[in-house]
């Protein structure tokens, strides 16, 4: 139902209606911002992203068709907005590193608040850090792939629309996404045990 | 499915997106092969892992940006974001090379018609360089200048 609720939402943004725009916007926020900072790696820049993307998406509410549904026409336009983005000169050259703090984790995330025991937090902890080498190493496609299926839920053949690709090609791409991320996690754990004999004995 | 290449199809049968055929082909291979399943069992503690990772928050900034941004035509802020871009240095030389073409050209041979309508048009042509424009429907933006002159 809330599908349903966004494509009248969006419907009657394109009939110039503000209140509906600032539903929608309160509903696909922080799915928004969350796509951008896994795409471009700086929370900062993400937010300008996502500022355009929620700016485009008002101007252009008069090309959408509720054949597709809200979120995939959402993420398509997210999606364009951020290649482009990393296609400027300015930016040319892939996406940033992550910003770490001491503990080599993004400053943008708050990783070890409210995680059940220590040892959870060190799992979790590996894991972002190998998310983002792997995000940094994956392609533009690939990433975006990734990103929309592992952090936003969407289908693969909604993945699909959003990258104008097929769905043959999305199964390739987030399967190279995730083997991406498990050599970034074996490779994080080879680092940290230097005797593999020694650390279990 | 005999062919398949199974480890290239277990994301995709974890992320429950094979068919139903598929997926029963790849259950099949993961019966018979156990560095199959080791690696289904490892793809399945990543996904997990990656899927718990906690997110940024949107500032309260991006909302008051966002209803800000949405109340400005659309031709405004275009006009703006060339004002304050790199396209005006661009645009400065186009309209320096317009004006020493137009300088050096009585000198040369009589002019073609569509010479001779693009110097009739100069005054056009150079603003549609200064502002940057290149599209058409960048147009908007000079037709809508005059509605600047009334906002002063």
């Amino acid at each position: 139902m809330l599908d349903d609720d966004d494509t009248a939402l969006m419907q009657r943004v394109a009939r110039g209606d503000k209140g509906a725009f600032s539903h929608l916007f309160d509903r696909h926020q922080a799915s928004v911002v969350r796509f951008c900072y896994r795409f471009v790696g700086d929370a900062a820049v993400a937010e300008e992203l996502a500022q355009d993307v929620f700016v485009k998406l008002y101007r252009s509410a008069g090309a959408y068709r509720p054949s597709a549904r809200f979120k995939t026409f959402l993420f398509r336009v997210a999606t364009n907005h951020c290649l482009n983005e990393l296609r400027r000169p300015a930016r040319r050259g892939e996406r940033v590193e992550t910003p770490m703090d001491d503990e080599g984790l993004p400053t943008a995330l708050d990783t070890a608040a409210g995680e059940a025991t220590p040892q959870h937090a060190l799992e979790a902890k590996e894991a972002e850090r190998a998310v983002s080498r792997a995000l940094e190493a994956m392609s533009t496609r690939e990433r975006a792939a990734f990103t929309m299926c592992r952090f936003e839920g969407l289908a693969y053949k909604d993945i699909a629309f959003a990258l104008d690709a097929s769905e043959a090609a999305v199964k390739s791409l987030i399967h190279r996404a995730t083997l991406h991320v498990v050599r970034q996690l074996d490779a994080l754990k080879a680092a940290a045990t230097p005797f593999p004999g020694v650390a279990h004995g | 499915m005999a062919d398949k290449d199974y480890p290239a199809e277990l994301t995709a049968y974890i992320d429950g997106e094979l068919e139903p055929a598929d997926a029963r082909a790849v259950e099949a291979a993961l019966a018979q092969d156990p560095a199959l399943r080791a690696l289904e069992a490892r793809l399945r503690s990543v996904i997990t892992a990656v899927e718990a990772l906690p997110h940024p928050t949107p500032s309260a900034d991006l909302r008051r940006n966002v209803l800000a941004s949405i109340e400005v035509p659309p031709w405004q802020a275009r006009l703006r974001a060339w004002l304050s871009g790199p396209a005006l240095v661009p645009a400065g030389l186009a309209v320096a090379a317009a004006v020493t073409a137009v300088v050096v050209w009585p000198q040369s041979e009589e002019p073609e018609g569509e010479q001779l309508l693009l110097a009739q048009n100069l005054e056009v042509v150079e603003n549609l360089d200064v502002l940057g424009l290149d599209s058409p429907e960048d147009l908007d933006v000079v037709t809508s200048l005059h509605e600047l002159e009334v906002q002063r």
